[in-house]
């Protein structure tokens, strides 16, 4: 069965990465903010496809906040959660994310959760996979592995315990 | 550090113990402390009448709040229900944020400067909402506590305020 331990991170999604920023750092002082902006190979139960994102993510306190624009390719389930209004850039949550530090247990926790796979996608350093537990949570939910030294990369906060 | 605290995801449901299932079904069952409370909540018009179902189960370290509106004033709830009544998948509607020392908690509200939805307590426990719509979609609660208070909502024991 699968578990929601492990959540460090609510991720939303927006219309616009910029705008949203701005109105989180703008009302709540969030800073810090580390961009990111690429085209993500993935898997999904279909096919490999690609996607295009831009990501700002920044650690508040012991939450992760991280918010992501679809820009294109197969980013269906990033725009599942978005408004429906184009110019409206406020974020929506799209997901959690759970850590996982045993990528074999994590492979099969996914395999025996039921939850359908959305999308996933792994380096070296990395593997995601994005369940689509709307149907439970309304919502997403991203398993995420790193290698060792990968948290510490992201700014993992100092005595932040895995819980 | 307006985030610092955090400790809930909390959800809107139509129906409080068909999403408990749902939940413990699919993500393994916890202890829910479950209550079901009239309340009367402090609002900018005046005092309101509020009754609702409610659920707190953590897990680990995280704890999901899962609330049925029934009765009175729950129209801050509303707006993220599906109109489908029969459609029991929570839905995300605020996150919240805990709180130590009830002055200093006033002041930052004040100071983050979101419209106050409205306020309510019980003994040793105060909840404020805040409407944090236009900023990240969704709604921001504040709760100060005594330490009675949070082993009331099952604080687990030795698990730090980050």
């Amino acid at each position: 069965m699968v578990s929601l331990r492990g959540h460090y991170q609510n991720g939303y999604v927006t219309h616009d990465l910029d705008r949203a920023v701005t109105l989180v750092e703008g009302r709540y002082g969030l800073t810090g903010w580390w961009r990111f902006e690429a085209e993500v190979s993935v898997e999904t139960p279909a096919c490999t496809a690609t996607m295009q994102i831009r990501i700002a993510s920044a650690w508040a306190g012991g939450l992760h906040i991280e918010i992501v624009e679809p820009m294109g390719g197969a980013d269906e389930h990033y725009r599942a959660l978005l408004p429906d209004d184009p110019d409206d850039p406020t974020p929506r949550l799209h997901h959690w994310a759970l850590r996982r530090d045993d990528l074999q247990e994590m492979r099969a926790e996914l395999s025996a959760s039921g939850l359908p796979l959305a999308f996933a996608g792994e380096s070296p350093a990395m593997v995601f996979a994005y369940m689509d537990a709307r149907a439970s949570l309304g919502h997403y939910l991203e398993f995420v592995w790193k290698a060792p030294g990968g948290w510490e990369k992201i700014g993992w906060p100092e005595g932040r315990l895995l819980l | 550090m307006y985030f610092k605290g955090h400790f809930q995801n909390a959800y809107i449901t139509h129906d409080l113990y068909g999403a408990l299932e749902l939940i413990d079904n699919r993500f393994g069952k916890v202890d829910w402390i479950v209550f079901e409370p009239d309340m009367q909540l402090k609002t900018a018009n005046g005092i309101k009448e509020s009754s609702v179902k409610a659920a707190l189960g953590w897990h680990d370290g995280h704890q999901l709040e899962i609330i049925q509106p029934v009765k009175g004033y729950v129209d801050h709830y509303l707006p993220v229900l599906p109109e489908d009544k029969t459609d029991i998948v929570p839905r995300f509607h605020h996150i919240a944020v805990r709180r130590d020392d009830e002055k200093a908690m006033r002041e930052e509200i004040a100071q983050l400067g979101l419209p106050v939805e409205f306020e309510g307590e019980v003994p040793g426990l105060i909840f404020i909402y805040l409407n944090a719509a236009k900023v990240l979609g969704h709604h921001f609660e504040y709760i100060w506590a005594t330490p009675e208070g949070w082993e009331m909502q099952g604080w687990p024991k030795d698990r730090p305020v980050y």
